[in-house]
């Protein structure tokens, strides 16, 4: 039984590392805590859920309608809120502020169009191969995170992404004026993470259904990933995702259900106050 | 139609002392938190067990909640004040999801789910005259007009204005002797022990209490019910609590069905933070344009 | 004569521990200064030299690598190295930084008011429990600032009092910072280019202030690159040089310096 703890382990953990990328590309480089980011999950879900479930549409097609409108929506929380706020020099607090807004916005119009309860969609085998009590459309399911996460992490590395992001981090204004074009940046930015939470959203609404309540818990995991694993490199988040997709197992194995919650959260008060740059630690030159 | 006013009025009230509670942490000293419902639920706990419990009357009561309440915000604020900006907004969400778990899932102490019922405002001998309901309004005001009194001074002391210089220039302060640590522990000790207060009249009003009053989206409605407000003034956030309680009657008023008035309500007040933001944003933090 | 801080071998290194030794950039190396009570110290030399890590070392700011700071006021003697900076204010050593900082989002009347250093009214609620004694100190503190303000002849701080302090100008903003100082009740100040921003009509008052201070006891040391101003007030110089002390002494006799009017005094 153990084994199937350790397979689930993998997959949580693969779910919450690709969402910590998706989550560490935004804060990263505008450092804006983009907690919609929660909503869009939720939002992919049920698109996917409304284009499979409802319109009967083909999975591939369901899922690439789903990840087309939910970066559609990424892409417009930042250039409808965020970047007027930002032209208005606002700094840190104010666009967490206007991001809570959002979340609060995009949660209520799916409740208005969809309603409180939750949805589940109707299960079909993908493939019939069952191993070791974990059902083939989970496993298929966790290698398609895992090539998305090799492919992500392929161009992020190759694109040399780190080093934009960073520059964009540290001092804006010199980003624009070595010329870098930056709002061509974060447009690719909101679009690359719009698809990314899209894709494990609407893949996770067909594994298990979705409800208004699954954006939040989903996004304070990855939040966690990333501090845990470290902000700066991007294989930051990914081993702070494996890390609490263990935790959560192995607290859920070893204790019960009720506590794997109180452990993640102690774990992340001790790395806050005890090691805040996270297990990957960026280089700062402190001057 | 009274009992229904005098309904809205003590729950008016109620949030009005979470709102001026909170106002100090929020827009005096500047710190974002988001468990501030936390406090609000564990004082509701606590309240359980002087009331069922102890059978204590009000004001040892209320003495035992802000006490606790105190005691824990200063050893959470210790070693999170050291933490900057997004981070100690998560180091308070955590203590929020920790504080929700452990009243959800130590069942026999707090009742888990289940919650715990017949919290009962203790005998005040004028109950048999008048109704209990208006007795309690009474007390609620009493309460509510001293608590604000009391933060009112506060904010316009030298303490408040240490508070003030150091949203401005942390640095400065230092450098003409203030321990800066010490005045962040102060705020959030003050901010989360009279938050207390408001659990003490919530509890013995509802008499029943469980954890899903006092989560995450909690502590975003009584943030929200802060920067509603606007302004740095107390009166913002009164302002703010009356408007955050008011709004689902109005709707209700003007009668928009039930199932979708929630989520407009919630869309209406997620359309007010942007506004709010928008054109207030940087002043409502008094973070210094450069 | 009696000196009030010894500065003895004092090293500092900047780099932080992800940074690797080899990057480690030495700012400070081995620093000898005392400052004599009573008396105007300076320190000058070019920019980047490590004036202001000086500054902010003694403060507490920064914690030296190497080296003592004694620090001698009245009959004590305390160690300074590794001490918060707000507890090195209370010990009675006052800054003033570069630039101005004040309170931007509190009035000119409010910053005085901080640089009264009433340290003890300030406990939450002090003015609820304790309010005869919180409005006695209340208005001997506003006492105090109008009699200081009318005593330096500041006619425009007076009248701005209750204005926030960033509609103020440059220079007044300047005097503010230079008055805190002597609202608080300090031993030694260090100050950072006080003068720089401030053209020579505005320097009456900074001779007043000067005066002020001298007449209180408190001793001054300073950065300037103002060299009319350290020639006409200063009695010792000390002139630092990519981190070490090159020159110190009488005033005269460093500024005639040959390196010194080599290196220095012909960029000033």
């Amino acid at each position: 039984m153990l084994i199937n703890y350790l397979l689930n382990a993998l997959i949580n953990g693969s779910i919450i590392a690709i969402l910590a990328v998706g989550f560490a590309m935004v804060y990263n480089t505008t450092r804006i805590f983009h907690i919609a980011y929660a909503a869009l999950y939720t939002l992919s879900g049920y698109l996917f859920y409304q284009f499979f479930e409802i319109t009967g549409l083909p999975f591939v097609i369901a899922l690439l309608l789903s990840v087309l409108l939910t970066s559609a929506v990424s892409l417009g929380c930042d250039i409808l809120i965020y970047r007027p706020l930002v032209k208005k020099n606002m700094k840190s607090h104010p666009l967490m502020i206007a991001s809570i807004g959002l979340l609060i916005i995009i949660n209520n119009i799916i409740v208005l169009i969809w309603g409180n309860s939750p949805k589940i969609i109707s299960q079909f085998e993908l493939l019939n191969i069952g191993i070791l009590g974990i059902d083939s459309n989970r496993l298929l399911f966790f290698i398609f995170y895992l090539i998305i996460l090799s492919i992500m992490y392929i161009i992020l590395k190759k694109s040399h992404f780190e080093i934009v992001m960073r520059s964009m981090r540290d001092n804006i204004n010199l980003t624009s004026v070595l010329g870098l074009n930056v709002f061509s940046y974060r447009t690719r930015i909101f679009i690359f993470s719009g698809i990314i939470v899209a894709a494990v959203g609407s893949l996770h609404s067909f594994d298990v259904g979705v409800n208004t309540g699954v954006g939040l818990p989903v996004f304070i995991y990855a939040f966690i990933a990333l501090i845990i694993g470290g902000i700066g490199k991007f294989e930051g988040p990914i081993l702070g995702g494996f890390f609490i997709g263990f935790l959560q197992t192995m607290a859920e194995y070893f204790l019960s259900s009720q506590w794997v919650v109180l452990t993640i959260f102690v774990v992340l008060l001790i790395f806050l106050l005890y090691l805040p740059s996270g297990i990957i630690p960026e280089k700062r030159r402190e001057l | 139609m009274l009992n229904y006013i005098l309904n809205i009025g003590n729950f008016a009230l109620i949030y009005i002392i979470l709102a001026v509670s909170s106002h100090l942490l929020v827009r005096v000293a500047n710190q974002i938190s988001l468990g501030q419902a936390a406090f609000f639920g564990l004082g509701a706990y606590i309240t359980a067990l002087c009331t069922v419990v102890l059978d204590l009357p009000l004001i040892p009561s209320l003495i035992i909640v802000m006490t606790i309440n105190g005691l824990l915000a200063y050893l959470i604020a210790i070693p999170s004040v050291k933490l900057k900006g997004d981070y100690f907004v998560i180091a308070t969400l955590a203590f929020q999801f920790i504080v929700y778990s452990v009243l959800y899932n130590w069942k026999s102490v707090t009742g888990g789910s289940d919650g715990i019922s017949g919290i009962t405002f203790p005998n005040i001998f004028f109950a048999k005259i008048v109704s209990e309901q208006f007795v309690f309004f009474i007390i609620n005001i009493i309460l509510t007009i001293i608590l604000m009194f009391l933060f009112f001074k506060l904010q316009y002391s030298m303490f408040g204005k240490i508070l003030k210089a150091l949203q401005d220039d942390e640095i400065s302060l230092l450098a003409v002797g203030r321990d800066t640590k010490k005045f962040k522990i102060s705020v959030f000790v003050i901010s989360s022990a009279f938050i207390g207060w408001a659990s003490y009249l919530y509890a013995t009003y509802m008499t029943y209490i469980d954890p899903n009053s006092f989560n995450i989206h909690e502590s975003i409605f009584i943030l929200i019910a802060v920067l509603l407000g606007g302004t740095e003034k107390m009166r913002g956030a009164v302002l703010g609590a009356l408007f955050m309680v008011l709004l689902p009657e109005i709707l209700r008023f003007i009668q928009i069905p039930d199932m979708i008035a929630a989520a407009l309500n919630q869309i209406i007040l997620g359309v007010l933070l942007l506004v709010i933001v928008f054109f207030r944003g940087n002043r409502m933090f008094s973070i210094k344009e450069e | 004569m009696k000196k009030i801080l010894e500065i003895k071998d004092l090293w500092k290194n900047f780099g932080g521990e992800l940074i690797t030794s080899t990057e480690r950039i030495p700012v400070l190396m081995g620093v000898d200064l005392d400052i004599e009570e009573n008396n105007l110290t300076a320190l000058i030399g070019g920019n980047g030299a490590g004036k202001t890590t000086l500054l902010n070392i003694i403060n507490g700011f920064l914690s030296p690598d190497k080296g003592k700071i004694n620090y001698q006021p009245k009959e004590k003697q305390i160690l300074i190295n590794n001490i918060k900076p707000n507890k090195v204010t209370r010990l009675g050593i006052g800054r003033l930084f570069q630039g101005t900082r004040l309170f931007g989002n509190l009035s000119v009347r409010e910053n005085l008011l901080i640089a009264c250093n009433e340290f003890g009214i300030e406990k939450p609620f002090y003015n609820l429990y304790s309010f005869r004694r919180y409005n006695e100190k209340m208005k001997s503190m506003n006492n105090r600032i109008e009699a200081l303000l009318n005593k330096l002849e500041s006619k425009e701080l007076l009248n701005s009092l209750n204005k926030n302090v960033k509609t103020l100008s440059y220079a007044q903003q300047r005097i503010i910072n230079l008055i805190s100082l002597l609202l608080g009740d300090y031993n030694l100040v260090l100050l950072d280019e006080p003068t720089s921003g401030i053209n020579t009509d505005d320097w009456e008052i900074f001779e007043v202030i000067i005066n002020e201070m001298k007449l209180a006891g408190i001793t001054i040391f300073l950065i300037e690159h103002n060299m009319e101003f350290v020639r006409k007030y200063v009695q010792t110089c000390y002139y630092m040089s990519s981190g070490k002390i090159l020159v110190s002494g009488n005033t005269n006799e460093v500024l005639n310096h040959p390196m010194i009017k080599k290196e220095y005094l012909a960029i000033c």
